[in-house]
């Protein structure tokens, strides 16, 4: 039973890490909360189950896709929601607004486009089921499992030990500085931009996979839940949203499974208060702002 | 001083006429839908002046609006359901409930900076919200509690014919206008500011930083809590599903929007945001994306929003020392 719990909720949590480091990313850049980002993240899904459903593309490229388009989908939002009012030195907060109008857009055409009902999501492989230290786990939970820690990976990995990370790293600490030094601050917010809704649209595949099912709602929640994912963890920090994500995974799974499902979002939200009171920055976070 | 006085009068004769007409309006004219849409625009005047106070006078991010105005709702709804407490005590317990959660939430939220407060707000109204939704032998959960009975004041019995509610809201909006308007005026009004734009300024100017917050905390919320019961007696109906967060971020929206204009501003970025999506109902489908459409073009060209503060820092605080 609590093995199983476990297996869930670290599978569950791995899902809400992806979708909070792409809120963090931009954070540690930019300041900017980007509202859009669960509409993003159901942009994805959909792209997925197009590619899978209609043009019968392997699962793969329809992973690629999906992330490839909610990545173009995240940088016009960011040429038009974010960029002007960057370069107008507004306050980063005040993109709250104008990315919750660019959410509102991309949910009603997508409502349009795709239609209000809930579809199934194509099965990409073969279900198998195995049993791990008495959790019953199936292919597809530890499929994704296995790319949530990959794409993570591979997002640390490029901002540690690439030239283009070093930028990331140098806008990060000062963008003024770094724009003096040479480096094109306008192209490295749009580049983050471009690898946080990637990760959102790869987020989006995983849990149409992981529940069957893909709606023109299912951005909200997860954006919600994702977004205080990374706060808990510590905003603008990478490891701090993945520890976020895993925790409220986690913490969700066992309410669910020892108290009851009612009462989760309670949880979820009164142990975010309690991180904030306690430590503001979060449990990684690095700087008090 | 006679000719100040006149010159007063003449400054607010047009205020004063438009108010008198829109209260001999409900006499003469009849379209219920027009009503309607007024009515919403006027409570949605009133919770953008609320958050004005917070947001644009304090300079609190309070993103869980929407949690306390449907505290408002549901308290007055259950105390004129289970208790049948009549209009005016529902209406004002509604604001009480509100304003005092906000105390006790206060007392460890507003010394949290920033966003920091505006996270712990948006958590605090999701819970209000699941709390609502799974209590369910009091709230009746996600069906909500219908059959709230309509206001009964001096005598007249309230039907569900919109004009004397659009009488009441129009009293309303008045009454908190000047409200708000004798608050920024006051010395109070002014000590905010100073803290919203300096903080350690204010506090060296004699200023006590958090007990200003949470005055304009509590006041804010309690008036939010006042619309939330008038939300419950127009509608009869309170549902969780009507106080989810993007409500709170279309008034913060609103306010952001007009606070620069001040509480004039206010009012015109209310009736611009409420009557949007109805001028765009032509759209049809489309209209949520114009909607969405127009806020970006607002956020992104309207010029109050690069130079709100600049300039009023230093005069507000001179002018706060050669008063105290």
């Amino acid at each position: 039973m609590l093995a199983q719990q476990l297996a869930n909720g670290i599978i569950l949590g791995s899902l809400y890490a992806l979708i909070a480091v792409g809120f963090a990313l931009l954070f540690s850049i930019l300041d900017v909360i980007n509202f859009a980002h669960g509409s993003l993240f159901m942009f994805g899904a959909y792209v997925a189950m197009i590619l899978l459903g209609s043009v019968h593309v392997p699962f793969m490229f329809a992973l690629l896709g999906a992330m490839i388009g909610a990545g173009l989908l995240g940088v016009v939002v960011e040429k038009i929601a974010v960029a002007p009012l960057r370069r107008r030195k507004v306050p980063g907060w005040n993109a709250l607004i104008s990315t919750f109008a660019a959410a509102v857009i991309i949910e009603n055409l997508a409502q349009r486009i795709f239609g209000t009902d809930y579809r199934s999501f194509p099965s990409p492989i073969q279900l198998r089921v195995y049993s791990i230290l008495g959790a019953t786990v199936t292919n597809l939970q530890i499929f994704a499992l296995c790319a949530c820690l990959v794409l993570m990976g591979l997002l640390v990995i490029f901002v540690r030990y690439t030239w283009l990370g070093r930028a990331f790293r140098a806008v990060e600490q000062d963008s003024q500085a770094a724009s003096v030094m040479g480096v094109n601050v306008g192209s490295i917010v749009a580049l983050a931009f471009f690898l946080s809704a990637a990760l959102a649209g790869a987020a989006g595949v995983f849990v149409a996979m992981y529940y069957n099912i893909v709606s023109v709602q299912m951005g909200l929640l997860a954006g919600i839940k994702g977004f205080v994912a990374s706060v808990l963890g510590g905003m603008g920090s990478i490891a701090g949203a993945a520890l976020g994500g895993f925790i409220i995974g986690m913490l969700e799974v066992l309410v669910s499974a020892y108290i009851s499902a009612n009462v989760k979002d309670i949880v979820v939200f009164l142990a975010l208060i309690l991180v904030l009171f306690v430590k503001p920055s979060g449990l990684l976070g690095r700087r008090a702002l | 001083m006679i000719a100040r006085d006149i010159r007063n009068i003449t400054r607010f004769l047009p205020g004063i006429l438009l108010v008198l007409v829109l209260l001999v309006l409900p006499f003469v004219y009849h379209d219920q839908y027009v009503y309607q849409i007024a009515i919403l625009t006027g409570m949605y005047m009133i919770l953008t002046m609320a958050m004005n106070l917070m947001l644009g006078q304090t300079g609190l991010v309070m993103l869980g609006q929407a949690g306390f105005y449907g505290l408002g709702a549901y308290v007055a709804a259950l105390l004129a359901l289970n208790l049948h407490w009549p209009f005016v005590a529902t209406f004002l317990a509604g604001g009480v409930a509100a304003g005092l959660a906000a105390l006790i939430v206060g007392f460890p939220s507003l010394k949290l900076k920033g966003i920091y407060f505006a996270l712990v707000t948006m958590s605090l109204a999701e819970i209000l919200r699941s709390i609502e939704t799974i209590w369910i032998s009091l709230t009746r959960g996600p069906m909500g509690l219908p059959g709230i009975p309509r206001p009964n004041l001096l005598g007249i019995e309230f039907s569900s014919r919109n004009e004397p509610y659009f009488f009441l809201v129009v009293l309303f909006v008045v009454a908190a206008f000047l409200f708000f308007r004798w608050l920024e005026r006051s010395n109070l009004g002014l000590s905010l500011r100073a803290v919203r734009d300096d903080e350690v300024g204010a506090s060296s100017a004699g200023i006590h930083v958090f007990r200003g917050r949470m005055v304009a905390f509590v006041i804010g919320c309690f008036i939010t809590g006042l619309v939330g019961a008038f939300y419950a007696h127009l509608y009869t109906y309170v549902g969780p599903s009507s106080f989810t967060w993007d409500q709170s971020l279309l008034v913060l929206t609103m306010s952001m929007l007009g606070s620069f204009g001040g509480l004039p501003g206010c009012l015109i970025a209310s009736i611009v945001l409420t009557m949007a999506p109805e001028i765009l109902r032509p759209l049809a489908l489309y209209r949520q994306v114009f909607f969405g459409a127009m806020l970006i073009l607002l956020v992104v060209f309207s010029p109050a929003l690069s130079t709100c503060r600049i300039g009023r820092k230093r005069r507000d605080i001179a002018q706060h020392r050669t008063e105290a």
